[in-house]
């Protein structure tokens, strides 16, 4: 037993000396510990834009409004979400979750809390961003063709088609009928069958932008040659 | 703090002159936890044959990250974690998924189990019976029994080493104390 013990301790010793093995300088460690870092927080601001661009569209579409219409709104919401982003948005949260949890902070405690935290904080950063002007910029940067490479993900964005609403500017209403100009520039009446359909405390009026929802029928009117839907209801944009 | 029988310095100590560029205190510490590094990859790995190379390449790996360690926590913690980083490759190599990357024991938190809650005789008995069937557990059972009850180490190292929360190594003591009773019962030795 002694004569292997020495044998293995006289190996490495000798190693060492003749210089195969070399010990890694101090600066290897610091600059590897900094990469880890880094990569931490580029996940992380990535992870932070992608909640906050995904906060974002859903604002700019009245997303938070089809909540209202019950839950057939809540339906259209879910099946229209940006999935494919919310996707890469949660997969970039477990990378950052991978690095971190190699720090004694992390694991020593269950994996859950960690995972929890920096959802957490990229969820409050996502509602936080969309508050500056910074979005809003890039997408009228967009419009006017002056993004480059993000140009055609902020526009394909913008728009989200929740299945069963419409929007569109009031161009005009009377006690019986509203009248919208959808975005395409479609016009669409709408029959107002009971009080119920208006939302409460809200007046709506002329060039105001509503959300709508309801089954589109096509049906020919010799005044107005639109579309007209049934069972509706009406949000304020 | 360990105190070698060549040395009266502690552990943290020797790495920090070898850290200084004194190699000769290498010996030093491979005097020190050859023996323990050697039974850890024998029983983890459950090998019969010689592990000389195995063990070699551990301590090579300490030496090379040696600067890395910082002087100020536990140096037993750090050479395990290099030890068991290097078992679980080799398992890797021998093995398909010997730790699942999903294990809902590490994500979950779980109520902390007391320490040392089995008596001495318990745990003398347990000692014995790890010997004969600890190569029937799976892996995660088998070196948190083999850290806990043959290096005699606490939670806390235990979660440092393998990097998993400290309640997790009580769930999986407990486990495997049954798994290991399942296991001895079908092997007809007495538990």
């Amino acid at each position: 037993m002694e004569k292997q013990i020495n044998s293995i301790k006289e190996q490495i010793l000798n190693e060492i000396k003749s210089g195969k093995v070399k010990m890694r300088p101090k600066f290897y460690f610091i600059l590897k510990f900094l990469l880890f870092g880094l990569c931490i927080i580029i996940f992380f601001a990535i992870s932070l834009y992608l909640f906050s661009f995904i906060f974002f569209i859903l604002n700019i579409n009245g997303a938070w409004l089809l909540t209202g219409f019950g839950l057939g709104g809540i339906k259209s919401l879910l099946i229209s979400l940006p999935w494919f982003l919310i996707l890469i948005a949660v997969i970039l949260v477990l990378l950052i979750e991978f690095f971190i949890a190699s720090f004694n902070f992390a694991y020593r405690r269950p994996l859950i809390y960690s995972i929890a935290i920096v959802l957490l904080f990229a969820i409050i950063g996502g509602v936080l961003v969309p508050k500056t002007s910074l979005h809003q910029n890039l997408l009228l940067s967009a419009e006017k063709e002056k993004l480059p490479i993000f140009g055609p993900f902020y526009l394909n964005y913008s728009r989200i088609h929740f299945p069963d609403t419409h929007t569109g500017i009031v161009s005009s209403l009377s006690e019986e009928v509203i009248e919208i100009r959808e975005l395409d520039g479609q016009m669409l009446r709408i029959p107002i069958l009971g009080k119920e359909i208006l939302p409460p405390n809200e007046k709506i009026e002329r060039e105001d932008i509503i959300i709508m929802m309801g089954e589109k029928i096509k049906k020919f009117d010799r005044n107005c040659p639109c579309y007209q839907n049934s069972q509706h209801q009406l949000k304020m944009k | 703090m360990l105190r070698s029988n060549t040395s009266n310095e502690s552990d943290e100590e020797i790495v920090k002159k070898i850290q200084a560029g004194d190699t000769e205190s290498v010996g030093v510490l491979i005097e020190r936890y050859e023996g323990k590094i050697k039974r850890y990859a024998k029983k983890f790995l459950s090998l019969a044959e010689d592990i000389d190379d195995i063990v070699q390449e551990i301590f090579i790996k300490v030496y090379t990250n040696i600067k890395s360690f910082d002087v100020d926590k536990k140096f037993s913690s750090w050479i395990y974690r290099i030890a068991h980083n290097e078992l679980i490759n080799i398992l890797k190599k021998k093995q398909k998924n010997p730790l699942s990357f999903f294990d809902p024991d590490v994500l979950f938190p779980h109520p902390i189990a007391k320490e040392s809650a089995d008596g001495n005789i318990r745990e003398k008995e347990i000692r014995k019976n790890l010997d004969q069937c600890l190569d029937k557990l799976p892996p995660k059972y088998r070196e948190t029994l083999l850290l806990y009850y043959l290096e005699e180490l606490d939670y806390k190292e235990i979660a440092d080493i393998i990097h998993i929360p400290v309640s997790t190594v009580g769930v999986r003591l407990k486990r495997g104390r049954k798994l290991l009773r399942n296991v001895c019962k079908n092997l007809g030795i007495d538990y």
